[in-house]
């Protein structure tokens, strides 16, 4: 199995991955149901809606994708870090209702 | 890219707000709690992990787990846990003996396991724990100093 869930390029332009370590211990070990939104996290970076500065840490932005949750009109929301500003490392990511109050807008950005 | 509302009538509502189950009725050995040290953030599931759920952000520090489909509350998550929660109550730094820690590509069993009644046990720290996000749903320090000093004074009763 190789060691990368996903290597791939956000619509920045930057390369961004996740490992199967990081999606196993990160996200399947404690949310076993989120087997279902494996492809999804790749069209998430791929495709996001829009893109924020994490409010707890600069070096990290938050991707959220419309859409792609069936039903529930719940965004996608991936954590990527950029500690190195090259590669973009994929850290969590969760289902979630809204975006977190007080995050900047990475991009689009807005007028 | 519209987003679609089909399934969550809960959340459209505007006066809509997480409504926590009875702690009392909880199975403490159910419960999963798990720190993501990479991310100093703090998972409790009341129900353990197979529970499907949605991060509900409610104040800077705190977001209540919601259902996607009822709306019920099956957990909670913490931002900024040992920076800023345990900074302010060190208290909370106990429920760590009972969480899985995450670091980089790896998961770390708990100190104490609730394989063997412990958590059950130790049910109060749960309900500490739980009971400081009814606080955090403020988000306003004044009411964190607040619950602290109405905390102190029920354990140290001062004389009139």
């Amino acid at each position: 199995m190789p060691s990368n869930l996903f290597d791939t390029t956000d619509i920045l332009g930057r390369r961004v991955t996740m490992t199967w370590a990081q999606w196993d211990s990160h996200v399947l070990r404690w949310k076993p149901w989120m087997h279902e939104f494996v492809d999804l996290v790749q069209q998430a970076v791929e495709r996001s809606s829009f893109i924020s500065y994490d409010t707890d840490d600069p070096k990290r932005e938050i991707y959220y994708a419309e859409g792609l949750i069936p039903d529930t009109g719940e965004l996608l929301k991936v954590v990527v870090d950029f500690s190195d500003p090259d590669l973009g490392r994929t850290i969590p990511v969760y289902p979630v209702t809204r975006p977190k109050a007080g995050e900047t807008r990475r991009w689009p950005l807005l007028p | 890219m519209a987003t679609t509302t089909l399934n969550r009538p809960w959340l459209d509502q505007p006066d809509w707000t997480p409504q926590q189950p009875d702690l009392t009725k909880l199975d403490a050995r159910k419960m999963a709690v798990v720190f993501d040290a990479d991310l100093d953030e703090l998972t409790v599931l009341f129900y353990g992990k197979e529970r499907r759920h949605s991060v509900h952000p409610v104040t800077p520090l705190g977001s209540a787990l919601i259902d996607p489909v009822t709306g019920e509350e099956v957990g909670v998550l913490y931002s900024q846990f040992l920076e800023t929660i345990v900074r302010g109550d060190p208290r909370a730094a106990m429920i760590l003996m009972f969480a899985a820690v995450l670091v980089g590509g790896q998961a770390r069993a708990p100190m104490i396991d609730d394989g063997d009644g412990e958590l059950e046990h130790h049910a109060g720290f749960w309900k500490r724990l739980v009971r400081a996000y009814d606080v955090l749903r403020g988000a306003d320090p004044s009411s964190i100093a607040e619950q602290k000093r109405q905390s102190l004074a029920a354990l140290l009763p001062l004389p009139c």
